[in-house]
């Protein structure tokens, strides 16, 4: 498993249109993919996963990957938070 | 049947009955569970075709924030957590695809209510969209969009969205079980002028296997398969409306003159996007007014900047440079929007609403401005504040707008409704400090009068003849003219046929009527002589009683032409 702490870096945090992207993006890859947040764990490969962990801009959150290909997953799974999903 | 007559007229055609799923809220149990299966899929593909063609219109239409939006519904179809949970309850229960669809959207949406986080809380209202739209496809089969026959449509209420698809058909008819007056729905009607009755209870049952309707909403009654004799009495009507409509036709695209060449602007008062394309079939020359509460009450939390940008824009892009004059947020103790904490009050409209409200909601008010500020680079953007009755009022509005337009380096005129005394009898320190005036006769009348306009008792002490009224807009039209400001008429006296040379007469310079009203108000003006409307004007005043001002109007029905 590989855990990472990543900071959501857009202005709107995770609402509708990023919560789609991250969903459609990750979807892709084989590793399970959840956000832990208040002890309570948030599929981001589903739109209302993503959506339910609320995360605001600037919240860093924790983000445990586990699968086959976790590292490739993990890697994309950075590119998103870096590019602020495509956002501001 | 009974019902309400919400838009007068007549019409004859096949029925055409839509019987909606409602949410299934008990368990319905079944055998089949791989039919409800099957059922749900097909409905779940359905959807994302709808939704598909939905988002990819709002992307050319430059509504990002609505596409992604839709764009999350869309997805909620392909998710593990909603379609997933959903086909889920109809393995492990052993129940029909309804129920699953409305118990699990009904769990999902309080779960989201009860998050402590404004935006995921109006995400509640994405679950009911979704649910709803998987029900309609569930039943798609009783409910297929009409060929090119003539239809009445016969249905408990109908979205606005769903009118509109109708109506790009041949909708001569609407009948529907619910839908107050001031539904969604009826404005629409009202609008594209089809004959309406509502609060029909039981019309989808009472007229089940009806081949075809006559719909009379001028006696109030609807026939089922009428015999040759009463479809030959609105034969005859028919022919007589089309007479009118057929003498109107030239004043879809003739100039508004006077007889000897005044120019004069005939606008229309809309509530949705969905008008504007009447408003322009029809030859209207702007908007006059923009009713912005409809946005409010649909929903369960206020509309959000980018809901609001969306919809101003869209407007005024359509518009294509007619003036468009929005009215900020009315309401009041009388309209029920939960959300806005408006306490009940015994005298609604003499209480806490309009711009009294917005003054002290700066969160509702101001998004508003920011959105309708944002909507001005589309189009000829104005704005307008409704109910003011002080200088301090209007003042401390205009500072806000002023403080957020001067972040947008903007320059946008802002007017106010004249429709409290207060105002009228102020109308010449008002026309100081406000860009434009626009009358609102009806409210303007019933505190002129301090009678409600809804309690029968008294609504009758509400005319629009009485001079105390006609005084009140001759001054507010003289001060106007002083100070050099634009005056309009946006209230249902604006179309009174017998009172527009009076109008013309106090220098009005736009009416602002509704949209089916426009060719007939415009043929009105141009018969209309300025300086014989002026003498007439001055008769009036010399009068005492409505029954003088009619007696008059009657008398000198031929003069002002």
């Amino acid at each position: 498993m590989v855990v990472k702490e990543l900071q959501v870096m857009n202005e709107l945090g995770f609402h509708a249109r990023v919560a789609c992207k991250i969903a459609r993006s990750i979807g892709e890859f084989g590793s399970s993919v959840n956000l832990v947040k208040n002890g309570k764990k948030y599929d981001l490969k589903s739109v209302t996963g993503v959506m339910m962990s609320a995360a605001k801009n600037g919240e860093i959150v924790t983000v445990e990957i586990e699968g086959d290909d976790e590292e490739s997953t993990a890697a994309a799974l950075e590119k998103l938070f870096a590019d602020k999903f495509g956002e501001r | 049947m009974n019902g309400i007559i919400a838009v007068s007229g007549m019409a004859y055609a096949n029925a055409y009955i839509i019987r909606e799923t409602r949410a299934c809220l008990e368990p319905v149990y079944t055998e089949d569970v791989e039919r409800e299966l099957s059922r749900l899929q097909t409905a779940s593909k359905e959807c994302g075709r709808q939704l598909s063609d939905l988002i990819d219109g709002l992307k050319q239409d430059s509504g990002e924030e609505q596409a992604a939006i839709l764009e999350f519904q869309y997805m909620l179809l392909e998710d593990e957590n909603y379609f997933g949970s959903i086909c889920n309850i109809v393995k492990n229960e052993k129940v029909i695809s309804e129920y699953a669809v409305s118990k699990y959207s009904e769990e999902y949406r309080q779960e989201l209510l009860a998050l402590d986080n404004e935006y995921l809380n109006q995400r509640a209202s994405d679950i009911k969209d979704i649910e709803e739209r998987l029900l309609k496809n569930l039943n798609s089969k009783k409910d297929e969009a009409g060929n090119d026959e003539p239809i009445i449509v016969v249905a408990r209420d109908l979205t606005p969205s769903r009118f509109v698809e109708l109506s790009r058909g041949d909708l001569k008819g609407i009948i529907l079980e619910e839908g107050g007056l001031s539904s969604h729905c009826v404005i629409l009607a009202r609008s594209f002028n089809i004959p309406c009755m509502v609060g029909v209870t039981g019309a989808i049952d009472d007229l089940d296997g009806a081949k075809t309707i006559l719909l009379d909403a001028i006696s109030g009654q609807i026939i089922k398969n009428p015999t040759s004799e009463k479809i030959g009495g609105y034969e005859t009507y028919q022919r007589e409306a089309d007479k009118v409509k057929e003498s109107l036709e030239e004043y879809k695209t003739k100039k508004t003159e006077t007889a000897d060449g005044k120019h004069m602007g005939v606008y229309a008062n809309i509530t949705s996007t969905e008008e504007v394309s009447a408003l322009k079939g029809n030859g209207g020359e702007g908007v006059g007014l923009l009713r912005t509460e409809m946005l409010y009450m649909e929903k369960a939390t206020a509309p959000t900047r980018e809901e609001q940008i969306w919809f101003y824009s869209k407007i005024a892009k359509e518009l294509e440079n007619r003036p468009l004059i929005i009215r900020t947020l009315d309401v009041g103790g009388d309209k029920k929007i939960p959300y806005l904490n408006i306490p009940e009050e015994e005298n609604p409209f003499l209480g806490f609403r309009a711009i009294r409200f917005c003054l002290e909601n700066d969160d509702i008010f101001l998004t508003q401005l920011e959105a309708i500020l944002s909507s001005c680079e589309y189009g000829n953007v104005k704005i307008m504040i409704p109910m003011v009755s002080t200088i301090d009022e209007f003042k401390r509005a205009k500072e806000k707008i002023d403080s957020l337009a001067k972040t947008k380096s903007l320059n946008v005129q802002v007017g106010m409704m004249v429709e409290t005394p207060a105002a009228a009898i102020m109308a010449d320190r008002f026309a100081k400090v406000a860009d434009f005036f626009s009358i609102g006769t009806n409210d303007l009348t019933q505190y002129i009068f301090a009678a409600d306009r809804n309690n029968k008792k008294v609504a009758h002490l509400n005319s629009y003849f009485n001079p105390a009224l006609l005084r009140a807009v001759a001054n507010i039209c003289k001060e106007a003219r002083k100070e050099g400001i634009e005056v309009d008429i946006c209230g249902q006296a604006g179309e009174v046929e017998e009172l527009i040379p009076l109008w013309v007469g106090m220098g009005v310079d736009n009416l602002s009527v509704s949209i089916p009203s426009i060719t007939r108000v415009r043929r009105t003006i141009s018969l209309c002589d300025t300086k014989k409307c002026k003498a007439l004007v001055e008769k009036v005043m010399e009068l005492s009683t409505q029954d003088e001002v009619k007696e008059l109007l009657e008398k000198e029905k031929d003069k002002w032409l």
